[in-house]
């Protein structure tokens, strides 16, 4: 078998070594999380003192020196004093509210009532056309995906507006229309959005009936002013600021009906991109503020959670450990062992069957390993396969905590292959592995270990067999449909930014020139700001209001300052449109 | 003595019953407030402040009662007021009309230093998200157990619901360092 691996790997490297480097990106990510949780539940058991008197004494040792571990126990302290003065003002407004009311004879019955007619009214609101006609679109699409409506209902409610826009003869900032799909719910299917977003998704991947035709429903952001003319924000939920590489909003309908991913079923999503950049991750679209922040893609937590990594049985074992149990030999001799012993099933074979099966087994302090079980798996007969091939393993050298052998839990993952082989690690990729992993380690979890294909395109550049589809693209897998973003954190400043607006309903959007990035504005009374802005950034604002119903823009390009900006605005004509859209992008 | 009742509810997680003892106080600063230039909805606010600096102060390692709570609790009020008037720079007058002892100055002046310290703790913590913060209340503050907390919160199991509160002490840990 190792005589066909060579003449593979150079027949069509591109293709796996995209995907080994995703594979790669997931256990690295996991790995890090994990050590995360378990440092954390570690200091929540010294905290709580639920430490052994043994594991006590060696925590307390461990804090004397280690100014990281104390920093980290204050912090965790600091988080629990925050959460209980939480509940402090909770109990302090619930006991208010008893007190007057019971002054006042106030009914229950009241307050419900007020509070079903204010909802009223926000609705009424948001269905006039009102500057929230803006993004009220878009917000129904985010309503049918959260709170799980039949989009019929919210379908309509879109091709109104739509007609709406075309038959007056007001200006408007134009909207992102759906692309549909259709593809065969039991089979492979791979659809290219028209700005050439491609999503894949595996066979019977839905929860519905076999053989179902399914819609795909897409929309792409890509371009700057198709971002700032949505209600889409490049912020995440906790405020932190991203650089996007592309958004899509995507999700599937039968018969009208939305249809949902299986449970930790996953798809694989290409971003196209001009100019790489690194550590791109994916993030999940919620509302805020009217706005779409986003948040990191839950991808990893599922399988943290529902897996179980942070177990309870670590109770008796550090958690923190020092030193990853390894392969005898190291990974090429892993590498080496996984191509020699696996054996493709011949079922699978006939049946065409190939792909990813994360498997995670303990290594014990002994290094022998049990426990074997599969994260996410292909097909019964390849996780089958691959727990054997992991149960059949020789011994492995123990993971070190304090130079004691302890118990880990391991992820790997095997891919299978159909084309005469299993394992598919030719030397260039098990030296990228190696690479890949001293980095990640080198680096901070925040900076997410996402190493990009750069390397491998180098790396195989020589064999000129890659196909350029394959590098210029960010490929990255999702479990969740809906708002789906590609994006890389970026650091914030310490400026506020603050515009001043001579009218309450405006929507001030602030735009970077360095990074692709785009902030909302929070309005309170006249005055829109941003928050925690770096200063000295160029950056063009772009604002709407609307007045008895027409719209009136703004775009100014400034330097970001502590000085307070102040809007001049135009009626939105349809060259004013034009010339806006042009300007925006060519940021 | 009440007194020593409503503390003895306030440390044995029985809060909700020992604030509403306390309101039986807010008349009194109601009407001080009243008289001072202030709205109904000062009072309240001022009274909210004023109940939970008397907490952490009880709370606080070297508590001792050493005036009764009702004088306490106006005084604090009183002093927050004089605070809020300086802010809103009120006319001069009115603020020089309250007065305190240095002793009581000084110990006031910490306590709302610290409380405008713990607004921002508790500002960014509501950014970690509205289930994960009830995680964290539900376990920190009322002390329910893990299993309860999964059924309250629709959580699988007790292990979910387990995992679930450490990834949220995370995000909460980070969002914390940020400050």
């Amino acid at each position: 078998m190792p005589k066909t691996r060579s003449t593979n790997a150079s027949k069509e490297p591109s293709q796996k070594l995209v995907h080994y480097n995703v594979v790669l990106l997931f256990t690295l990510k996991q790995r890090a999380i994990r050590k995360e949780l378990e440092n954390i539940q570690l200091i929540e058991k010294y905290l709580r003192n639920e430490l052994s008197s043994k594991d006590k004494i060696a925590f307390d040792e461990k804090l004397k020196s280690d100014t990281k571990l104390q920093k980290e126990v204050e912090l965790q302290k600091e988080v629990i004093r925050g959460v209980e003065r939480i509940g402090v003002k909770k109990s302090i407004q619930t006991a208010s509210r008893r007190y007057h009311n019971r002054r006042r004879g106030f009914f229950l019955g009241l307050f419900v009532a007020v509070i079903v007619s204010g909802v009223v009214g926000i609705n009424h609101l948001n269905n006039s056309p009102e500057p929230t006609e803006i993004i009220s679109k878009d917000v129904v699409e985010i309503t049918t995906n959260d709170t799980e409506q039949q989009p019929e209902e919210s379908e309509p409610v879109v091709e109104v507006l739509d007609e709406q826009e075309t038959n007056s003869e007001l200006v408007s900032l134009p909207k992102k229309k759906f692309q549909y799909f259709s593809i065969n719910s039991s089979k492979d299917e791979t659809i290219t959005g028209a700005e050439g977003t491609e999503i894949t998704f595996k066979a019977n991947s839905f929860n519905v009936p076999k053989n179902s035709a399914i819609k795909i429903r897409l929309k792409e952001y890509y371009k700057m002013s198709d971002i700032a003319f949505s209600n889409l924000t490049t912020e995440t939920s906790d405020g932190k600021l991203l650089e996007t590489g592309g958004m899509v909003f995507v999700d599937a309908l039968v018969n009208n009906k939305k249809a949902d991913l299986k449970k930790n079923t996953f798809f694989d999503i290409k971003f196209p991109f001009d100019k790489k950049k690194k550590d791109m991750l994916l993030f999940d679209g919620k509302t805020k503020n009217k706005s779409i922040v986003w948040e990191e893609s839950e991808v990893f937590e599922i399988e943290v959670f529902e897996e179980n990594i942070v177990e309870e049985r670590v109770d008796e074992v550090y958690t923190i450990v020092e030193q990853m149990p390894e392969f005898v030999g190291g990974r090429e001799k892993l590498f080496e062992f996984l191509g020699k012993n696996t054996k493709y099933p011949a079922g699978a074979k006939a049946l065409g069957i190939s792909g990813k099966v994360y498997v995670n087994f303990m290594i014990d302090n002994k290094g022998e390993i049990s426990d074997v079980k599969v994260l996410r798996g292909v097909h019964p007969l390849l996780d089958r396969e691959a727990i054997r091939m992991v149960e059949s393993m020789p011994n492995w050298s123990p993971g070190l905590q304090r130079g004691k052998p302890t118990n880990v839990s391991y992820n790997l993952p095997i891919n299978f292959k159909l084309d005469g082989f299993t394992s598919t690690y030719t030397p260039e990729q098990i030296k990228l592995y190696n690479d890949s992993l001293i980095e990640a380690q080198n680096r901070d979890i925040e900076s997410n270990l996402f190493k990009d294909d750069g390397v491998a395109e180098e790396k195989n550049s020589k064999d000129g067999k890659i196909a350029k589809a394959d590098i210029n693209y960010y490929v990255l897998s999702g479990s969740k449909l809906g708002w789906i973003n590609c994006d890389r954190f970026l650091g914030r400043g310490n400026l506020n930014l603050t515009i001043k607006l001579d009218e309450k309903n405006t929507d001030v959007k602030l735009i970077f020139h360095r990074i692709k990035s785009l902030m909302s504005g929070y309005n309170s009374g006249l005055i829109s700001k941003f928050g925690r802005i770096p200063s000295g950034e160029k950056v063009t604002l772009f604002a709407i209001k609307y007045v008895d119903n027409k719209p009136f823009v703004c775009l100014l390009e400034t330097k970001t300052s502590r000085e307070v900006i102040n809007l001049e605005f135009e009626e939105l004509t349809k060259e004013k449109l034009k010339d806006v859209t042009k300007k925006i992008n060519q940021i | 003595m009440d007194d020593i009742k409503i503390i003895e509810l306030l440390k044995s997680d029985k809060q909700d019953k020992a604030f509403l003892k306390l309101y039986k106080n807010y008349p009194q600063v109601e009407k001080l407030i009243l008289s001072k230039g202030g709205s109904k909805e000062d009072a309240k606010d001022v009274f909210q402040e004023a109940l939970i600096i008397f907490y952490e102060k009880v709370m606080g390692t070297d508590f001792k009662l050493t005036s009764a709570i009702a004088t306490y609790v106006y005084s604090v009020s009183r002093f927050i007021w004089k605070d809020q008037l300086i802010k809103r720079k009120a006319n001069h007058t009115t603020v020089l009309s309250f007065e305190f002892t240095s002793e009581e100055e000084s110990e006031f002046q910490k306590a709302i230093e610290k409380e405008e310290k713990f607004k921002q703790l508790e500002g960014v913590l509501t950014q970690i998200g509205e289930k994960c913060l009830q995680l964290l209340k539900l376990f920190y503050y009322d002390g329910l157990k893990m299993k309860d907390i999964a059924s309250k919160i629709g959580l699988k199991s007790e292990k979910v619901a387990k995992n679930q509160k450490y990834k949220c002490l995370e995000r909460a840990k980070s969002k914390v360092s940020s400050l």
